[in-house]
């Protein structure tokens, strides 16, 4: 299950950069994504984990070059889509390697990468809608509040799934 | 990438993009590093603690097998702690053993109280196969945390040596023991072969006068037999590394180990007191005994013999002739080299010898692709240790030349056997 939802992730986030790289004008973001996009599927049938991080890395680097070109939604997107991606490609693997797996822990693990994408989605895209100017005073406040939420939520969210 | 580099590979992706994005001055970028702060600061909710208790039980069945055979392994694994979020258990297989079915990894999460089992079949070659303990990783979803508990599962089997049965070996050591047997004593007594005659005497069973005797000496003749009782015996098995052929997957030393057990089980099971000495790693000594019991330590001896190449073992002059009896049975199994002539014909001086020696030429013509591209070399070879092998056998040992493309009690029971025992006392004289 996480190895599919692994390919779905590459598959959309390499789909959508190229998209809005192209629709930018910049047809330059397909000879980067795509060549990365495709290793890394291709990756995600084989055990060559290195390989994968390197395509990982470049389709960061793509989703980067998106922000450099004034798409940060875009690029916000791909790289939380590219992060899943990783995670779920590793996991995926590292339950190849054992015979029995038990219960529903493949589910579990593909519920809290999804909480916490959807989680850094939300926070990552605040200062993208909401800009106003703060003293260090109160950004160090606002980012100890933040922090402090954040870890209460994920533990709130960490004992409702059991 | 679990753990301490997962931590630092996400964590060095984060910085890059909070350095790339105040060094170009663009939220953007800056903001791209928010997932990956999101997903290192959740691990923040997962407490790792210090009062984990597993409790692990290892079942090997059966513990003792012959060569091949199928031992099933089951491991239970309690959580008596707290709750595991994810736990990885992996069984390593010992080295003699091959894995042919089952479970032997499991991931699973564990609450209070749950247990998880693994199963799998192994089969091996002769040995003795140990586990010692098993490891359990401990770590979060997503696998930035992560600890490694060691878990104590012993277990053990002992594949033991396949070997022929031996039916006829006849031994005729200078000293037995006082129990009843089935060595000749060349003493008169109670027995079954016959052996002389003398005068009856009161008490004398009737049933055993000389008929034709008493008439012709006009005096009641009894008949006497010979005596047989158990022997010490001492298996000495060469297990120095120079001795040694081995040919892609196949050994020489397997052959010896493998005719040790079946001259152990044959003296046992004519009630011998049979020792048993590994030579060549260490001195590796089975102490003498009795029975069935005995037969069992010296088979899982055997099973965990291996060789050795200890220079202070090269020759067979260590050999501590203390550990058995003066008079007692010797049986060496080695290949045998030209060095341990001398030492052989000194040991012929205090025991009876016998040797048994699977040939290393045959071994290596069996072995070999093209053994026609051998055959000169093979001759020069046999050769030479036909002279070495009649050099033992003119100083009074009895030895069995085996070639190891066939089975064991062929050419022992032909040489060592009742009647070529009495053909050679006959041409000696002694008889």
């Amino acid at each position: 299950m996480s190895k599919n939802w692994a390919r779905v992730l590459i598959l959309c986030a390499t789909a959508l950069t190229i998209f809005a790289g192209v629709s930018g004008g910049h047809w330059g973001v397909i000879l980067l994504v795509l060549p990365a996009g495709a290793v890394w599927l291709l990756n995600t049938l084989t055990d060559r984990y290195f390989w994968s991080t390197f395509a990982f890395l470049g389709q960061l680097a793509g989703s980067t070059l998106l922000v450099f070109w004034e798409q940060e939604w875009t690029g916000l997107i791909a790289v939380t889509m590219v992060l899943a991606a990783w995670d779920l490609d590793a996991f995926g693997r590292r339950l190849a390697r054992f015979d029995q797996v038990e219960g529903d822990i493949e589910k579990a693990h593909v519920q809290r990468v999804g909480l916490i994408g959807t989680i850094g989605l939300v926070l990552g895209s605040l200062p993208l809608v909401w800009q106003f100017d703060l003293s260090l005073g109160w950004a160090l406040l606002v980012a100890g509040i933040l922090v402090i939420s954040l870890i209460l939520v994920l533990r709130g969210a960490g004992h409702a799934a059991g | 990438m679990l753990g301490r580099f997962r931590w630092a590979f996400l964590g060095t992706v984060a910085s890059f993009f909070i350095l790339l994005g105040l060094a170009v001055q663009l939220e953007g970028v800056l903001v791209l590093a928010v997932p990956f702060l999101v997903f290192l600061f959740s691990n923040l909710y997962f407490d790792f603690r210090s009062d984990y208790d597993l409790q692990s039980e290892r079942t090997v069945s059966p513990s003792r097998v012959s060569s091949q055979a199928l031992v099933t392994v089951r491991l239970d694994v309690t959580n008596r702690g707290p709750s595991i979020e994810q736990i990885e258990l992996m069984d390593e297989i010992p080295s003699c053993l091959e894995f042919v079915e089952g479970d032997r990894s499991v991931i699973a999460k564990l609450m209070p109280g749950d247990s998880i089992s693994l199963e799998y079949k192994v089969r091996g070659r002769r040995g003795f196969a140990q586990w010692q303990r098993l490891s359990a990783h401990i770590s979060d979803h997503l696998g930035l945390q992560r600890r490694t508990l060691p878990l104590e599962s012993p277990g053990h089997v002992f594949v033991l040596p396949d070997f022929p049965r031996i039916y006829e070996i006849e031994i005729r050591p200078r000293q037995t023991r006082v129990y009843s047997g089935t060595v000749r004593t060349k003493l008169g007594g109670a027995g079954i072969e016959f052996f002389g005659v003398r005068g009856y005497y009161p008490g004398d069973a009737l049933r055993h006068l000389n008929w034709k005797a008493t008439a012709h000496h006009d005096e009641p003749i009894t008949n006497e037999f010979e005596q047989e009782r158990v022997a010490d015996i001492g298996i000495i098995l060469d297990a120095r590394q120079r001795t040694e052929v081995s040919i892609r997957e196949n050994s020489l030393f397997e052959y010896s180990v493998g005719a040790a057990s079946s001259l152990a089980d044959f003296f046992i099971a004519r009630g011998n007191r049979v020792g048993l000495l590994v030579y060549g790693n260490f001195i590796d000594w089975t102490f003498p005994g009795y029975g069935k019991r005995q037969c069992e330590r010296l088979l899982q001896s055997l099973a965990r013999a291996s060789l050795g190449d200890r220079a202070i073992f090269e020759n067979l002059e260590y050999i501590p002739t203390r550990l058995f009896p003066a008079g007692s049975q010797l049986v060496l199994v080695s290949p045998l080299v030209e060095e341990d002539v001398e030492i052989l014909l000194q040991l012929r001086g205090l025991y009876h010898v016998i040797a048994i020696s699977p040939s290393p030429i045959a071994f290596e013509l069996a072995q070999a692709a093209r053994p026609e591209s051998l055959a000169l070399a093979a001759r020069i070879e046999t050769l030479r240790r036909a002279i070495l092998l009649e050099q033992l056998r003119q100083a009074g040992i009895r030895v069995v030349d085996w070639d190891v493309r066939t089975d064991l009690p062929l050419p022992v029971e032909q040489a060592l056997g009742h009647h070529t025992l009495r053909h050679g006392q006959t041409l000696r004289g002694s008889l």
